[in-house]
């Protein structure tokens, strides 16, 4: 039986004082090429996330919170639910798909109003049961999920109401300057700036939440409840018209791509990104070892960027199918620059966790010294969930 | 190849070779650090040891995962099923309660403030004049017609080879772009409908137009339509639905009237 003890220290993979030879069925220790600490042998630094064998600390083929995947992979689920282990990340993936067919089934039936709800509640309810299944929250749910998806609801919908009415009107009357300005500066900038309301109030109010991935959730949370909002007010005369609507199921899948899945992953990466990288910012307050990638200028430049330069697209161009090809292109370089600040984001996250005995590890189910990543595969400990981290007590 | 390394006895960083104060917490290493007992190996290579795997019953922990694989993708199609029978309710209430707003009145309005000061615009391809409201933009005009900005909506005149109008009208309905103009509904025909002297054909519609922000909004639009002399003339009119106030739902349907009346023929 391993016993998870209660001697947690930070810093450096080996206890002052603790002799070099470890139990005889204990893994050989070696140092780190790299943070030069003693580390259980394996194909990473327990301490520094290092792979061993390269010395590479930036280890791009393996993914701080996935290791079985590279950091430059496209994932959906991988990318914005980091917290879920990657056998766990199945389900989810089962999920998203089974919604998009629900959504597809709705649009072969002429169903239009009830798919464009369903398109645009995909991602936020499997958000919302993600935030369940890892317990982001910790002991304040109401006061996270209220300060995130709650705050991003009404913002998103006196948002809409407001900006929308007035974009329309001087579309209609074809007043185009302003209107230009209005649909690729006032509103996507505002916008941004909304969605990271409620993740700033956590910044401010909740210190206790400190880890970038912490703030990578809530701001990914605040961005889908705002989009959903604003989504479901924007097409509320589509909603609201009639049931069986007449219309190519071809044109409207497009459009409920567009408006329920690239919107929705747009937002919350962008959003997601300026909140980690602030997280970040706070957590790791040495900043030796950051990349320029995960700076709050860098993030909050590309978040803003991204919106004005997709506003300005929407409003120009007026092929439809270009349109949603460039929000596509913009949707996919996002998940991997999340990715990216995720993933550096755990790296720089090692130099500060505490070790432990040994335990299972929650992505390779390997029995290993509990450091701040896992020897055998890589994993950071922090993109576990919170309830599902080894803990004292935990036995074998 | 080993590597002689010492720890400082208080915060355990690793000590630079002949350092006086441990370069972490500072504490002077005299009084605190101590030898590093046999120094482990720097890495060189993959060393032979494979951790075990937990054992089944040992992992996942009860509390690790809180919802069953099924529940996951199970409630997410529950809840949209849910969200798809309360829409669906929605649309059949309005449908069987009647409160699709229409306007059933046929309002054909004659007596109307003239443009405060009018600008002209001469169609070269189908010889007529229009005289409209200097404060409207032009967004486009060609030899064929004229688009116009309006206060609140848009109106466009413009000829048609079409010898009959109603047939006019029909293609200017269809021609309308899917992806911009949905849910388009026939509301009402516009009874007296006229441009200049000439009598015609008029319809009524509503439709959600959809902005370039995905931006739907409710309009009303009204095609009229006249052939004098083998020429037709079509005048498009749309504004933001505004059932409760005006008639036929345009708030500027009265302009837009007082506009077919300021059609001369060539």
């Amino acid at each position: 039986m391993i016993e998870r003890g209660s001697d947690r220290r930070r810093s450096h993979g080996r206890r002052a004082g603790e002799t070099g030879a470890r139990p005889p069925e204990g893994p050989p220790l070696v140092t780190c090429p790299h943070c030069e600490s003693i580390v259980p042998a394996g194909d990473f630094c327990g301490h520094c996330g290092a792979h061993l064998p390269t010395a590479n600390t930036r280890r791009r083929h393996a993914f701080a919170a996935v290791p079985a995947e590279s950091v430059a992979h496209l994932a959906i689920i991988t990318t914005l639910f980091p917290h879920l282990p990657h056998r766990r990340g199945r389900p989810f993936q089962l999920a998203l798909i089974a919604g998009g067919a629900a959504v597809i089934v709705l649009a072969l039936l002429h169903l239009f109003a009830p798919a464009t709800v369903a398109a645009v509640c995909v991602i936020p309810l499997l958000y919302l049961i993600y935030l369940y299944e890892v317990e982001v929250y910790e002991n304040e749910p109401w006061l996270v999920v209220g300060a995130t998806m709650a705050v991003g609801l009404l913002l998103g919908f006196a948002f809409s109401v407001v900006s929308g009415g007035a974009l329309s009107q001087l579309e209609i009357t074809g007043d185009t300057q302003n209107a230009l300005v209005m649909s690729a500066v006032v509103i996507p900038i505002t916008a941004q700036i909304l969605m990271l309301g409620g993740p700033l109030f956590l910044y401010a109010f909740r210190p206790r939440f400190r880890e970038p991935l912490d703030g990578l959730t809530f701001g990914a949370a605040s961005a889908l409840g705002f989009t959903l909002a604003s989504s479901l007010t924007s097409f509320w005369p589509l909603i609201s018209g009639p049931l069986v609507s007449e219309g190519s199921t071809l044109d409207w899948a497009v459009r409920l791509t567009r408006a329920g899945l690239l919107l929705s992953l747009v937002n919350a990466s962008t959003t997601a990104l300026v909140a980690a990288a602030l997280w970040l910012h706070r957590y790791d307050r040495r900043r030796t070892r950051r990349h320029w990638e995960s700076t709050i200028l860098a993030t909050l430049a590309v978040a803003f960027g991204v919106q004005v330069a997709l506003g300005l697209a929407a409003y120009v161009i007026s092929d439809f199918l270009i349109d949603v090809a460039l929000l596509a292109l913009a949707t996919m370089a996002l998940l991997l620059y999340v990715r990216l600040v995720v993933h550096q984001s755990l790296l720089v996250e090692g130099a500060d966790h505490e070790i432990g005995p040994e335990a299972p590890c929650p992505e390779c189910h390997r029995v290993v010294p509990t450091m701040a990543f896992c020897p055998a595969c890589g994993v950071a400990r922090a993109a576990a969930s919170k309830m599902g981290r080894p803990r004292p007590g935990i036995t074998l | 190849m080993a590597a002689v390394i010492r720890f400082c006895g208080r915060c355990g960083a690793p000590l630079a070779p002949g350092a006086g104060f441990c370069g972490r917490c500072g504490t002077p290493v005299a009084a605190q650090a101590i030898a590093a007992p046999p120094s482990a190996p720097m890495y060189a290579g993959p060393v032979a040891y494979s951790y075990p795997v937990a054992r089944a019953v040992a992992y996942p922990t009860p509390r690790q995962f809180k919802l069953a694989p099924v529940w996951i993708a199970g409630g997410l199609i529950v809840v949209l099923a849910v969200i798809t029978v309360i829409v669906s309710a929605i649309a059949v209430s309005h449908f069987t309660g009647g409160t699709h707003p229409t306007c059933t009145v046929n309002c054909g309005p004659k007596i109307v403030t003239p443009f405060p000061e009018s600008a002209s615009y001469k169609s070269s391809a189908f010889k007529y004049q229009v005289n409209y409201s200097s404060t409207w933009t032009v967004r486009s005009q060609d030899t064929s017609g004229i688009a116009l900005g309006t206060r609140l909506g848009l109106v466009q005149v413009f000829g048609s080879g079409a010898s009959d109008p109603q047939h006019a009208l029909d293609q200017v309905v269809a021609a309308l772009p899917t992806s911009e103009w949905q849910d388009v509904t026939f509301v009402s025909k516009v009874r007296g409908a006229q441009i200049g002297e000439q009598s015609g054909v008029g319809s009524v519609y509503s439709a959600n137009l959809v902005g370039s922000g995905s931006t739907a909004t409710k309009v009303r639009f009204a095609v009229i339509a006249a052939t004098l002399r083998g020429v037709t003339i079509v005048v498009f009119a749309a504004d933001p639905a505004d059932v409760k106030n005006y008639p036929f739902g345009l708030p500027e349907g009265r302009e837009f009237d007082y506009l077919c009346t300021e059609i001369a023929w060539g």
